[in-house]
């Protein structure tokens, strides 16, 4: 709350103006009725033409004061709802990309997206309600009470006693509606949710014939979300009778009572007595404003919850080694796992991976091979901290790679991921990702290592903007573009995993001798399902079900290693052809 | 991203369908119209009340033409009266509040039914060519739009204009010549209206693409955490992120602007109305003594209360309209998608069939037994007009044979596999399926013979148990655990946070690529089929559980024809006929000796791939 509080006293100038312009604007707007009921009874009644045309010319003079004190006004709350949302948008976008990798894949990129976009709007649309109309509203009560018990105060206590209970349903409808808003927005998740996969995994769908399954499926969670979003509307929308109810009968009471003071009381005049009908009317039709506000804020409260789960949200635990005055930097790449396990969920005894140890010396060139789900791609991935191990210890360069700032620990560490990822910018743009001061001729030099000099027979070559989803390029180029980027960090360990699938034998041949022959300083550790791709490590670790079955050369693997031997076997056996 | 624009091609065609749906329920509809012009009745009797009870009632009694007792009773009785009215008022107006809700949220319910079930009979091409964010788009932003258009703006155009033009005709009935005076400013205010919902318009463009662009990079961003994290990239990202907010931030504020702009201006024009009309009135009856024009302080209360009251509905109705025209846009877009041609279905229909536990082809009495044996005979394809991707294909697959199709990424084995399993249609040659020409067979019956493992998993965000049903959906719990065990999924699958009930969370799954290929494989042995096809599956799979696979696949491939579309060579080796494909021609074909005695394409890529 206090956070919301923050982020609108930094459009606090703009506020003092937006409400100052009100003032102005809703003290002209009460004022037409006065005069009016001046002109009914002196202008009218007396058939005083001159009265009338000077009355009507202040009339005339204030409209058009009314008119630029509202642009103004209208003015500051369009930017000051917008400015908040941008605040809020700029935080929000930094949380998430503060959020641990395991937070990430809890709620899913779909609802973070719409998050950011989709429930950020509402709150915009709100808060352009709320610096109008929330600000004009109070500043119409106070004003028009003002006037009206002036003007009679019997009378004003009837449209008093009106308001108070009519502002108390609407509250009420507020509080009842809001939880039923939130229901149906976890429903209209559920309809995305579907429709998404749907769309993407079509092909499944029609191989399967799947069709009519689809089809019930969604059916169900949009007939859901149809008596959900009902029963919401239905609740909130209560208020606009209410408030016409409330209005007439008001109106009518008015009548009977009013009709009888302007008998009985020589000031009340039938001029006064039409003024302060228009005067009712005025001040309960604000309340079909609030109503709006009210079921715009049921609303938006629930997409301020969605928000602020998100916020709450613990940061990655690595955020917490950035340290500017951490010097501690990573010499060289050597690795030492102790008695290091990860689990998936909190419950310990469902234990992915470990215990593991084992040592790497600097300047290595690692394999790692293993069954699928085995836990290779878990185990790299605690290097440079995208997870973080639930017990044990890890080290790089004879320093526990907690006491890095974890920033200088990535930077030494350069991973290609199995899913190659490629933003939808120029090549050269996804290449300088790795490091932004480098020379053409570095770039130069790790494609060609990476075996990219398809880039050259690009039109655009280096330049060619890459699209979202990699359509322009076939997954081995984005493969090898990958490692060109990772290559162009000089990291001190470079981790390949399984990045080479995509790419044929003899390419895959040419980039890894390529990478030993330039390796320099650098710890290289591939991943591969393939022997022959790790055949000529220094070593290979090979893991089994979360746990190392050997560490040791493919010479001693294929005497010591059953689960090793029987993989080469495998691929040696559909080799044979004499 | 296409263009979103602003307003319809065809507004009142659309708005005419779009009504159409209103039609599953006439009789509510018709209810909510009755009750909307009774509310605006008594609304305006209410006002008018004005003008007797002060004419009739007050002035007299002021002037002493009737006795207070006179004057009390007959102010309770008008009050009472009214005070029935509108409560009668009030409960017509809940009633018509919750059906005119239930009405929209019907009628948008159906739409989007239709939209998705028009979208699971669209050929591949549209998938193919339109990417899934703007069609998602067009369920979540367009039928948004609709869903506000047909809860609020209807009716309230609808009550707002009536009401708009009852008053009109009270302030005739009032006075005849102020009456005709506002009917002349009139229209200025409306012309004003008009003006500023085309400046709103030109400014919705620009602030629609500039929300496009930041969706887009933001979507971008989070699925690519991990990179961005093992780069260090998070600020700059960060930093770009704010400069395109900033200018998304200046287009909305600017748009909001103009769509706001309108409402004090149209409000205080309604004063000058007034104004013109007060000066005129007074000037009539005071300055020339026009007697035969009532200027009544009753009437003219009347009056100047109804002119106050037009700029409301005026107001509310151009607020509707700009929704109502968002609305009919995103509605032409829907039905734009729904109106698509659908996936062709055969006219000569041979539809798939297990009888007595064997599979056949039934035409009428018309029956051949399903055995997988597949030819392609001189078949040739491209995507494109012009282009050609397949060309002169011919080859015969007997039934329980395996084959495998060999070549270079994009020589054409894919394309091989869509045209067999009619995602597209062939441009010349033809292709049998047990003797039948595919063109009359089914697309859905075909697919119901052929098993399809393909390169993306598509898993589905419910329980890892019900993603294995889904390849047949009669099937127990247990025998879909036996089918996870056949591939030896079930090892990975225990450790999970709930084993065989995990929710799967679709792309974002914790599920490396290999387990969810092996679920995948799982899947498809749940259906059984006389043709699997198998397209680069087992690529991320390391050989030792490729191997396990392998065996289990040779289980239930028994006697079925199988084709592999191989990366490896080490997969193609172990087949019955190896197809080597190169820019969509077969090169070669034959046995693994065969090919080896040949020395040709196919072993020379045996001896690359062979590391010793």
């Amino acid at each position: 709350m206090k956070y919301y509080f923050k982020l609108i006293l930094r459009q606090l100038p703009l506020l003092l103006l937006d409400i100052f312009c009100l003032i102005v604007d809703v003290i002209l707007e009460m004022m037409q009725p006065f005069i009016m009921a001046a002109v009914l009874d002196n202008g009218v009644k007396k058939g005083d033409f001159n009265y009338c045309l000077i009355a009507c010319s202040i009339l005339l003079g204030m409209t058009l004061l009314a008119v630029l004190f509202s642009i103004i006004s209208m003015s500051c709350s369009v930017k000051i709802a917008n400015r908040f949302c941008q605040d809020l948008r700029k935080d929000l976008f930094h949380k998430v990309q503060s959020l641990s990798s395991t937070s990430l894949e809890k709620y899913g990129v779909p609802t973070l997206l719409t998050r950011i976009t989709l429930d950020v709007n509402v709150i915009r649309k709100m808060m352009t309600l709320l610096t109008r109309a929330g600000l004009k509203v109070p500043l119409m009560l106070i004003v028009g009470s003002s006037f009206m018990f002036i003007y009679n105060v019997k009378l004003a206590l009837i449209v008093l006693s009106v308001c108070i209970v009519l502002f108390v349903s609407i509250i009420l409808i507020i509080i009842l509606a809001s939880p039923r808003f939130k229901k149906s927005q976890v429903a209209l998740d559920d309809i995305n949710k579907i429709l998404e996969e749907d769309i993407n995994g079509i092909r499944t769908v029609k191989s399967f014939v799947r069709e009519k399954y689809e089809i019930t499926d969604f059916k169900n969670v949009n007939d859901e979300f149809m008596v959900l979003n009902r029963k919401a509307h239905q609740l909130a929308s209560l208020n606009t009778p209410l408030i016409l109810f409330g209005a007439n009968i008001c109106t009518a009471l008015i009548l009977w009572i009013g009709g009888i003071d302007v008998i009985n009381v020589e000031s009340f005049t039938t001029g006064k007595l039409a003024s302060f009908i228009n005067f009712t009317t005025i001040v309960l039709m604000s309340f079909n404003m609030i109503s709006g506000i009210a079921i715009n804020m049921a609303h938006s409260y629930a997409c301020f919850l969605r928000i602020n789960e998100v916020f709450n949200e613990s940061d990655d635990e690595s955020l917490k080694s950035f340290d500017s005055n951490n010097e501690l930097s990573v010499d060289e790449g050597s690795i030492e796992f102790e008695n290091v396990t990860y689990s998936y969920s909190n419950d310990k005894n469902k234990i992915a991976l470990g215990p593991i140890s084992f040592s790497i010396k600097s300047k290595e060139i690692i394999g790692i091979v293993g069954s699928t789900g085995s836990g290779k791609s878990t185990l790299i991935s605690l290097l440079p901290r995208l997870y973080d191990s639930s017990s044990g210890s890890i080290k790089i360069s004879n320093n526990d790679i907690k006491d890095y700032d974890v920033r200088t620990l990535r930077n030494n560490i350069g991973l290609v991921t199995q899913k190659s990822v490629l933003f939808s910018k120029s090549i050269r743009e996804n290449l300088l990702f790795g490091n932004d001061n480098v020379t053409d001729k570095e770039i130069d030099e790790a494609l060609k290592i990476a075996s990219c000099d398809f880039v050259y027979s690009f039109k655009d070559g280096l330049d060619t903007k890459l699209s979202w989803g990699g359509l322009n390029v076939s997954g081995g180029q984005r493969q090898r573009l990958c490692i060109a980027r990772a290559l162009i960090k000089k990291p001190k360990i470079l981790i390949l995993d399984d990045s080479l699938s995509a790419v044929d034998s003899e390419t895959e041949e040419k980039i890894k001798n390529s990478i030993y022959e330039n390796k320099n300083d650098m710890t290289v550790i591939i991943i591969s399902q393939k022997i022959s791709s790790v055949k000529n490590a220094d070593r290979i670790i090979v893991l089994n079900n979360g746990l190392i079955e050997s560490i040791d050369t493919h010479e001693e693997l294929l005497k010591k290693s059953s689960v090793y031997k029987e993989m080469y076997e495998s691929q040696k056996r559909l080799s044979d052809y004499e | 991203m296409s263009k979103r624009y602003a307003t319809a091609k065809h507004p009142l065609k659309v708005l005419i369908r779009m009504f159409s749906y209103l039609k599953y329920h006439k009789l509510m509809t018709v209810i909510v119209i009755c009750i909307a012009f009774l509310n605006v009745g008594i609304s305006l009797f209410g006002t008018f009340m004005l003008k007797p009870v002060i004419d009739d009632y007050i002035d007299p009694a002021l002037n002493g033409l009737i006795s207070y007792n006179q004057l009390l009773t007959s102010l309770m009785t008008i009050s009472l009266i009214l005070f029935g009215i509108y409560i009668a008022s009030f409960c017509l107006a809940v009633l018509q509040t919750l059906l005119m809700i239930k009405l929209a949220q019907y009628s948008v319910n159906k739409i989007r039914e239709d939209l998705f079930v028009r979208i699971q009979d669209l050929p591949l091409k549209y998938f193919d060519k339109v990417n899934s964010g703007e069609t998602m788009s067009s369920f979540t932003n367009d039928l948004n739009l609709v869903d506000e258009a047909f809860t609020n703006s209807f009716l309230e155009i609808l009550t707002s204009s009536v009401l708009v033009l009852g008053i009109l005709i009270m302030l005739f009935v009032v006075n005849w010549l102020l009456g005709l005076i506002v009917v002349v400013l009139l229209p200025i205010m409306i012309l004003l209206i008009k003006r500023f919902i085309k400046i709103a318009h030109k400014n919705f463009d620009a602030t629609q693409k500039s929300m496009g662009e930041m969706n887009g990079y933001v979507e971008e961003v989070f699925f690519s955490q991990k990179i961005i994290k093992s780069f260090n990239k998070e600020d700059d990202v960060e930093k770009e992120f704010n400069v395109i907010l900033e200018r998304m931030t200046n287009e909305s504020i600017k748009s909001s602007f103009y769509s706001h702009i309108g409402i004090p201006v149209v409000k205080n024009y309604s004063t000058i109305i007034l104004v013109v009309c007060i000066i005129v009135g007074v000037l009539l009856s005071s300055v020339y003594k026009i007697d035969w024009l009532p200027m009544s302080i009753g009437s003219l209360s009347v009056f100047l209360t109804f002119i106050n009251q037009l700029y409301r509905p005026l107001n509310r109705t151009t607020n509707q309209l700009n929704i109502v025209q968002a609305a009919l846009a995103g509605i032409e877009r829907v039905f734009g998608i729904i109106d698509l041609e659908r996936e062709k279905r055969s006219d000569e229909q041979y539809s798939f069939k297990k009888i007595d536990g064997k599979y056949y082809w039934v035409n009428g009495e018309e029956k051949v037994e399903a055995r997988g044996e597949v030819i392609f005979d001189h078949v040739s394809f491209g995507y494109k007009e012009g282009e050609i991707v397949l060309d002169d294909i011919s080859f015969i697959a007997k039934p329980g044979q395996k084959i495998s199709l060999v070549g270079q990424t994009g020589s054409g084995k894919t394309t091989i596999i869509s045209l067999l399993t009619k995602f597209y249609d062939i441009n010349s040659g033809n292709i049998f399926i047990d003797g039948i020409n595919i063109r009359d067979i089914d697309y859905k019956d075909l697919r119901y013979s052929i098993s399809l493992v393909l390169q993306n998993t598509d898993l589905f965000s419910k329980p890892l148990i019900e993603n294995i049903r889904f390849g047949r959906l009669e099937a127990s719990d247990d025998e879909c655990i036996e089918s996870l065990k056949l591939v030896h999924a079930d090892k990975f699958v225990d450790k999970l946070t709930n084993g065989y009930y995990t929710l799967l969370n679709g792309a974002d799954s914790i599920l490396s690529i290999g387990q969810k290929q092996l679920l995948a494989i799982a899947r498809v042995a749940m259906k059984d089929s006389p043709i699997l096809i198998l397209d680069e599956a087992t690529s991320s799979i390391d050989t030792r559980t490729e191997m396990l696979i392998n065996s289990a696949l040779d289980k239930v491939v028994k006697g079925k024809t199988f084709f592999v579309i191989a990366h490896r060579l080490s997969t193609a080796r172990n087949s019955d006929l190896i197809i080597v494909i190169e820019k969509g021609r077969i090169i070669e074909s034959g046995t693994n000796a065969e090919l080896m005695k040949k020395k040709g394409k196919f072993y020379n890529l045996c001896l690359k791939q062979e590391v010793e």
